[in-house]
């Protein structure tokens, strides 16, 4: 039972971790785009 | 307002660690359900933060029409991203809880079944904003197709379950404003959905503080 529990945290924070990462994917570009 | 960031930030990092603690040890397991009832304080959180989204994304698409400033046709796109990926996440969270009270994943439930349509409108509005080329065009467009999703949101939450017979257990905005709930419950899934809902908010601002970066840079090489 609360192994479903942790199952639905871990999907949870995965998605959360896929904004972040979108957003440093962003802010990647942005910096080489200045360094250029 | 770096200050009011600081303190939101902190709030934020020492309420999460709290909410865990509360919803994984300190709250007793539901009668009946027993420990799975513990998804609860998490996904009802991410549910209210993709509720929150359309809110959002009608609320910057207003302030786009209005005023015109590009910046806010941005915010709204990131508002619906983020509803985008929290829908997904709710329709995730809540088929395990319903594989566990239910024994199936799926049940075509009248609120999950508006969960689903919610997070079909986020994927047309993308097909839609990606589909046109001019900017201007797509700016006004998108702005008003989320305004649209915005209104009609609240029949497909509050008001469709509520017509339809349900599994669904009408926790939060009930009709016979009982919840049912210990008040250890009430106050574990109060405290969770404020910490997701400051989450939101601390990612949406990340969100939007790049792509006006992005709009700045763009600008000035565009100058250049």
């Amino acid at each position: 039972m609360m192994t479903e529990v942790l199952i639905a945290l871990a999907v949870i924070w995965a998605g959360i971790a896929f904004l972040l990462f979108r957003i440093d994917r962003k802010l990647t570009a942005l910096e080489k785009r200045i360094n250029e | 307002m770096k200050t009011i960031r600081l303190l939101f930030f902190i709030i934020m990092l020492v309420l999460m660690p709290v909410v865990f603690y509360m919803a994984l040890v300190w709250v007793p397991p539901a009668m009946g359900l027993g420990e799975a009832s513990r998804i609860l304080y998490f996904h009802v959180p991410v549910a209210w933060s993709s509720v929150l989204a359309f809110i959002m994304s009608g609320y910057y698409s207003i302030r786009y029409l209005s005023g015109n400033d590009r910046r806010h046709e941005l915010f709204a796109y990131n508002a619906a991203y983020m509803g985008l990926v929290y829908s997904v996440l709710t329709v995730i969270t809540g088929s395990i809880w319903a594989h566990i009270s239910w024994n199936m994943y799926w049940n075509w439930d009248p609120r999950e079944t508006s969960a689903v349509i919610l997070l079909l409108i986020y994927v047309a509005y993308f097909s839609l904003y990606s589909s046109l080329q001019n900017r201007e065009t797509r700016g006004r467009i998108s702005a008003v197709y989320l305004i649209i999703a915005a209104v009609v949101m609240p029949f497909f939450v509050f008001i469709i379950p509520r017509i339809y017979m349900s599994l669904h257990p009408d926790v939060v905005f009930n009709t016979a404003k009982k919840s049912g709930l210990e008040l250890s419950m009430k106050i574990t899934l109060i405290a969770s959905m404020a910490a997701f809902t400051m989450l939101y908010f601390f990612i949406l601002g990340l969100m939007n503080r790049t792509s006006v970066l992005k709009k700045i840079v763009e600008e000035k090489q565009n100058d250049d």
